[in-house]
């Protein structure tokens, strides 16, 4: 079972609930992998201080200058959606950081002066966490990079091959990164806060998900602030409301320090442990 | 030979169309014979709403225009890249005028290069 933590919203307490989850099922002693799908900013090493044993750089495919002169035919800038190369009469610029990969253009070339080669984004890092031990895998763009989703693409692939309970710490939003996070999940946990913004995100990647055919759960974290918009608007789509996880201060010092959380608040564990048990539920698998 | 001047505009208007400060991502252009001030096109700038590469399409519209000369009030780093790429000579005005008035105070010698 593949469960994406998503959210809309940033900062709702998505990489507190997923590791958190591969916590509790790692303790009860299901073979769980975390996968940090937000890949931007990676935090979930520093709650599961995982041992690194593969760590490769990964690339996409961007058009090159061959050695063949350009015709100026400019079928490469007509063929691009992305205006990611430009032609002149004698000659092309390529702008690496909004291509996208496809190829077209050095397809479209009449003269076969464009070729392809390989261009590094960003680093993936596959280990495991022992006591209790958590498969590991995740993420990291290179600075500067605009597009992440061929990186998180490769993340996500592993979940595909795992046959344990598998969470995949999805970035927030709702755009190709998202989506690529999320889309081959049996389930997409949304980790939301009763807030205005919290509202207006959530709605966003509830689309999203039914967009893609995607089965949701919901949680409301700092469940006592704001109001009650988020908890009707849940309601409202019918969407299964497994916790609401007020806000405890425990866990916030714990989460700060980058304690496991539910190892210092009883009450914070058993809003875990209940997520947990429905999520397995929802699944189809036995707890 | 008479050189082709194109202004980023909000709107398209002909010479008083409102200036755009921004390049790429400027509602349209308004593209003129600077010898005689008849406007040969009027464009809309379909790379407006692009997440990216709004600048570098823009650039290529400019090209494909045979523009010479630019006028704007600001220019990305890859519009910059694409539009010296395409030959194209950038020149900034402030914001507030209009393509008249930007014609105008190039040829004042009041613009300044980018």
């Amino acid at each position: 079972m593949i469960v994406a933590v998503a959210s809309g919203k940033g900062g709702t307490g998505k990489t507190l609930v997923a590791t958190s989850l591969a916590l509790l099922w790692a303790e009860q002693e299901r073979e769980v992998t975390y996968l940090d799908a937000d890949v931007e900013e990676p935090n979930g090493h520093l709650f599961l201080e995982p041992e690194i044993q593969v760590e490769e750089r990964c690339g996409v495919p961007v058009p090159t200058l061959g050695t063949q002169l350009c015709g100026g035919h400019a079928e490469c800038q007509r063929i691009c959606s992305f205006n990611a190369i430009i032609a002149s009469k004698r000659n092309v610029v390529v702008f690496p950081e909004l291509c996208h990969g496809c190829g077209a253009c050095v397809h479209a070339c009449p003269e076969g002066f464009l070729m392809e080669e390989t261009r590094s984004i960003g680093t993936l890092r596959i280990g495991t966490a022992v006591d209790p031990e958590i498969g590991y895998g995740a993420g990291e763009i290179d600075v500067g990079e605009a597009r992440a989703a061929p990186l998180i693409e490769r993340v996500v692939r592993r979940a595909t091959r795992l046959d344990g309970p598998t969470i995949i710490d999805a970035p927030p939003g709702t755009s190709c990164n998202a989506k690529a996070a999320i889309e081959h999940a049996d389930l997409v946990l949304l980790v939301t806060e009763p807030t205005p913004f919290g509202l207006h995100d959530l709605a966003l990647t509830v689309r999203l998900t039914e967009a893609l055919d995607l089965k949701v759960a919901a949680v409301i974290n700092r469940a006592d602030v704001g109001d009650g918009k988020v908890r009707d608007f849940i309601d409202g789509k019918g969407i299964p409301l497994l916790a609401e996880i007020p806000f405890d201060w425990t866990v916030a010092e714990a989460y700060a320090r980058s304690k496991h959380a539910f190892e210092e608040s009883a009450s914070f564990r058993e809003k875990i442990a209940d997520i947990g048990s429905k999520l397995l539920e929802l699944g189809g698998i036995a707890s | 030979m008479a050189k082709t001047i194109a202004i980023s505009v909000s709107r398209t208007n002909g010479l008083d169309s409102p200036l755009d400060p921004r390049f790429g991502r400027a509602g349209g252009y308004i593209v003129v014979e600077q010898d005689t001030r008849t406007v040969v096109a009027e464009l809309e700038n379909r790379f407006a709403g692009f997440a990216h590469g709004a600048g570098t399409g823009a650039a290529g519209l400019m090209d494909q225009q045979n523009v010479d000369i630019i006028i704007s009030g600001r220019f990305g780093p890859k519009a910059e890249q694409a539009l010296a790429f395409f030959g194209v000579e950038m020149w900034t005005a402030p914001e507030g005028i209009t393509v008249g008035e930007a014609l105008d105070r190039l040829a004042a010698g009041e613009l300044e290069r980018w």
